[in-house]
C-alpha cells in the first residue's frame, strides 16, 4: 500500500471540512480542530492503476495567514488551496499562505478549490477571473457534492507524483 | 638602454608623439625582450601570479596541502589547537540553535546505548534485591514463578516483576514523524483497534500541538498518553517514533525492550528511514518481527487464584478442599467461556473480560453500534436479565458484514440530503443533475444488491407554488428523474413517484430555487 499525507488550507469558513466530510472514512470529532488545530481523516483512491491512501490532514482556518501552524504542514506530498468563491478576501488569505508555504517550507504541489458553486450565481468574479486560472484550480459543492471527488482525484494524482 | 628609457618614462602623447601609435609598438618591444631575457621563466612566474590571485585556484592548491599541513601544525604545538577551540565552539553553538536536533541525532547512536546500560544496571540492583525476597518467600504462586525462572532462564525477580503486573501491549505501531503515517504494526491477538493509520496521524498531530504548546523544551517530547484503562507508551528516536498501547500496570522495564526494539529499527532501516518522504511502506515490513517482541505480557486474568501455603496444600484435607475448588471454578469458567464465545461470533461484539462479581457475571468488550443486542443473546441462552452486567465499549468493527451495513448507511444518508434542483417552468435535467443521479444509481443499487426495497423509494417532485399546473410540473420533475435512473439500470419498480407542494417563496432567490426539486425518501433498514 502507498500512502501520502495531504493537507487542506484555507480561510475560516471556506468549507475545508465539508469538504472531506461525505467523501472521507473519519473517526475523529471536529472538535480536534478547535483544541488541536488539526483533524486526520483517511481516504483511499485508486490513482493510476495504484490504491493510494491520502492521510487528510484538515487545518484548523485561520484569519491571519501567519498564524496558520506550518509544522503541520511538514512532511506533506501536497496540499489543498481551497478558497470560498463569494468572498475575495478569502482568495487572498489562501495566496498569503501558498506563498507562505513556499517560503518557508518549499514549493509543494497543490490544487487549489473554488469553494460554493452551488452559490456560483454570487461569486466574486473579479477574485474568480483572477485565481481560477493562477491556480489551475477546480470549482467545487460540498453541499452539493459537485467537483468534490474530482477535486481528492487530482490531489491524489499530484501526491503520487511527488512522491519519491 | 637607449631602449628601455622611454619605456620605463614614457612621455605624455601630446608633447612627443600620438601615444596611440607609438604604445603598442613599444610594450610589443619589450614584451619582446622580456622573453628573450627570461625565456621559460617568464611563462612559469605568469602561471604562479595567476595561481595565487585566482581565488578558485588557491583554494584548490591549498586543499591539497591543508589536511597535511594541519597535521604538522598540531604535531608541533598546540597553538593551532587553541586557534580553532573559539571557531568549533561558536559552530556548535550556533548549529545548536539553529536545530538542537541535528546534533542530538548525530550522538543519538552513542549515547543511547550507553544510557541504555546504566538504566539496566540500575534495574538489575532493585531485581536483584527482589529476587532476595521471592526466594524466602513459600508461597504456591512462588512456587511457579521458581518453575517459570528454571524453565525460561529468568531471573525470579524478572518472573515475579512481570507476573505480579497484569498488562498487555495490544499494539506496537512505528510512526514515520515528519508525515506521520504508519510504516508498520502488530497486534496481539484478538486486540482491536479502530484505524491506526488515523491514530498515527493524530498521535503525530498532537505531539507536535504539545511541542508547539510548551515552547518545545529539549527532549520534552510527548511520552505517555494515558486513556481509560489504556496507555500509550511512545518512544522518540531521530527517525522514527515507536508507540505502545498498553492494558494494565506495565513494568517500567517495559520502555526498555520498547527503546531496544526501536534502536535496532533504526540501525536496520536507518537509510530508508532517513528517505521516507510517503509513499510504499512495504520496505518496512521487515521492522514488523522486531515490533512482535514488543507485544508483551498476558491479558488481565478471569480470576486471581487465591493464595495457599504449601504446607495446607500437603495436608490430605486442604488438597480435597482444593481440588472441590477447582472443579467449582472450573465448572464456572467453562460456562463463562461458552457464552463468551457465543458473543464473540456475533460480528461487531468482542468479549476481552469476563468475571464473576458481586454475584453477576461481568462482560466487558467491544461492540459495533449496529451489531445484535448482546444482552438479547444472553437471554435466550437462558441467562436471567439480572444474573449478567455488560460494560461494552463502543467500536467500529472491521466484519465485512458490518462495514457493508455501515455504507449502506452512509449511502441513505446522503441520498436523504441530496436535492437535484431544476430551473423555473422547467423538467429539463440539467447537466449537474445528470453527474448526481449516476451517484445516485451507483448508491440505489449497492443498497439494494441483496434485496430488492421492500417499501419503494419515494422520488418526491416538488414546485414553487400551489395549483394544478404546479403540481403536473412537480410530478413531471420527479417522472423525469425515475425515466433517468431507470436508463440509468435502476429497475423502475424501485420507485414510487409524489409530489409535494409549497406556497410560493417570495423573492428570495435561494428559497425559490429549493423549492423547484426532486429529493428521495428511504425506509429505515431493517
Amino acid at each position: 500500500m502507498t500512502y501520502a499525507k495531504v493537507c487542506l488550507i484555507g480561510a475560516p469558513g471556506v468549507g475545508k471540512t465539508s469538504l472531506v466530510k461525505r467523501f472521507v472514512d473519519q473517526i475523529f470529532d471536529e472538535r480536534y480542530l478547535t483544541t488541536v488545530g488539526v483533524k486526520v481523516d483517511k481516504k483511499t483512491l485508486r490513482v493510476e492503476a495504484r490504491d493510494l491512501t491520502l492521510m487528510i490532514w484538515d487545518l484548523a482556518g485561520e484569519d491571519d495567514s501567519e498564524s496558520i501552524p506550518l509544522k503541520y504542514v511538514r512532511g506533506a506530498a501536497a496540499y489543498i488551496l481551497v478558497a470560498d468563491g463569494c468572498r475575495p478576501q478569502t482568495f487572498e488569505k489562501a495566496e498569503q499562505m501558498r506563498q507562505r508555504i513556499d517560503h518557508e517550507i518549499g514549493p509543494l504541489p497543490f490544487v487549489g478549490a473554488v469553494n460554493k458553486s452551488d452559490l456560483a450565481e454570487s461569486w466574486d468574479q473579479p477574485a474568480v477571473r483572477r485565481y481560477l486560472p493562477q491556480w489551475g484550480a477546480l470549482c467545487t459543492s460540498a453541499k452539493t457534492g459537485a467537483g468534490v471527488e474530482k477535486l481528492f482525484q487530482e490531489i491524489a494524482r499530484r501526491a503520487l507524483s511527488a512522491l519519491p | 638602454m637607449s631602449v628601455v628609457s622611454p619605456l620605463r618614462q614614457p612621455m605624455p602623447p601630446d608633447e612627443n608623439m600620438s601615444g596611440s601609435t607609438v604604445g603598442p609598438t613599444s610594450e610589443a618591444d619589450f614584451e619582446t625582450l622580456r622573453n628573450l631575457l627570461l625565456g621559460e621563466e617568464w611563462v612559469d612566474l605568469n602561471v604562479l601570479r595567476k595561481r595565487l590571485r585566482d581565488p578558485e585556484l588557491h583554494a584548490h592548491d591549498l586543499s591539497l596541502v591543508l589536511a597535511k599541513a594541519i597535521v604538522r601544525a598540531s604535531q608541533r604545538d598546540t597553538k593551532l589547537r587553541s586557534a580553532l577551540l573559539p571557531v568549533v565552539e561558536d559552530a556548535i553553538r550556533i548549529s545548536v540553535q539553529r536545530d538542537p536536533k541535528v546534533l542530538a541525532n548525530l550522538i543519538y547512536p552513542a549515547i543511547g546505548g550507553a544510557l541504555l546500560k546504566s538504566v539496566a544496571s540500575l534495574l538489575e540492583e532493585k531485581l536483584e534485591a527482589l529476587n532476595m525476597v521471592v526466594e524466602q518467600s513459600f508461597t504456591l504462586r512462588g512456587l511457579q514463578w521458581r518453575v517459570e525462572a528454571w524453565r525460561t532462564g529468568k531471573t525470579v525477580g524478572e518472573i515475579a516483576m512481570l507476573r505480579s503486573l497484569l498488562f498487555r501491549v495490544e499494539h506496537v505501531l512505528l510512526i514515520d514523524p515528519r508525515t506521520g503515517l504508519l510504516l508498520a504494526r502488530r497486534s496481539a491477538p484478538g486486540a482491536k483497534i479502530q484505524d491506526p493509520d488515523m491514530m498515527s496521524g493524530m498521535l503525530t498531530a498532537i505531539r507536535d500541538f504539545v511541542a508547539d504548546s510548551f515552547g518545545e523544551p529539549q527532549n520534552q517530547d510527548l511520552q505517555t498518553v494515558q486513556v481509560g484503562e489504556f496507555r500509550l507508551w511512545i518512544e522518540h528516536g531521530p527517525l522514527a517514533m515507536l508507540v505502545g498501547v498498553v492494558r494494565g500496570p506495565a513494568p517500567v522495564e517495559l520502555r526498555k525492550v520498547f527503546r531496544q526494539a526501536l534502536q535496532e529499527i533504526h540501525a536496520q532501516f536507518g537509510t530508508a528511514l532517513a528517505e521516507y518522504r510517503g509513499g510504499d511502506v512495504s520496505s518496512f515490513v521487515a521492522a514488523e518481527s522486531t515490533l512482535e517482541r514488543c507485544l508483551m505480557g498476558t491479558a488481565p486474568a478471569t480470576a486471581t487464584p487465591p493464595k495457599y501455603r504449601l504446607w495446607l496444600a500437603l495436608a490430605g484435607l486442604g488438597l480435597a478442599f482444593l481440588f472441590g475448588y477447582w472443579g467449582f471454578r472450573e465448572g464456572q469458567h467453562r460456562r463463562s467461556m461458552e457464552i463468551a464465545q457465543q458473543l464473540n461470533q456475533e460480528p461487531g461484539i468482542v468479549v476481552t473480560q469476563m468475571e464473576r462479581r458481586d454475584g453477576k457475571l461481568q462482560i466487558s468488550g467491544f461492540r459495533d453500534p449496529l451489531a445484535s443486542d448482546p444482552s438479547a443473546i444472553l437471554r435466550a441462552r437462558g441467562l436471567p436479565e439480572n444474573s449478567f452486567q455488560l460494560s461494552l465499549r463502543e467500536f467500529e468493527s472491521g466484519e465485512p458484514s458490518l462495514i457493508a451495513r455501515r455504507q449502506r448507511a452512509a449511502h441513505r444518508e446522503w441520498l436523504a440530503n441530496l436535492s437535484i434542483l431544476f430551473e423555473e417552468n422547467s423538467t429539463a435535467i440539467s447537466p449537474l443533475a445528470v453527474t448526481q443521479l449516476e451517484e445516485v444509481a451507483k448508491r440505489l443499487k449497492t443498497i439494494f444488491k441483496d434485496r430488492p426495497p421492500a417499501q419503494p423509494v419515494i422520488v418526491y417532485g416538488s414546485a414553487n407554488g400551489t395549483g394544478a399546473t404546479n403540481r403536473s410540473l412537480a410530478e413531471a420533475r420527479a417522472v423525469a428523474i425515475v425515466n433517468l435512473l431507470a436508463d440509468l439500470g435502476v429497475p423502475r419498480q424501485w420507485f414510487q413517484v409524489s409530489f409535494r407542494l409549497s406556497e410560493p417563496s417570495g423573492d428570495n432567490p435561494t428559497q425559490r430555487r429549493l423549492a423547484r426539486r426532486v429529493y428521495f425518501k428511504l425506509e429505515e433498514e431493517p
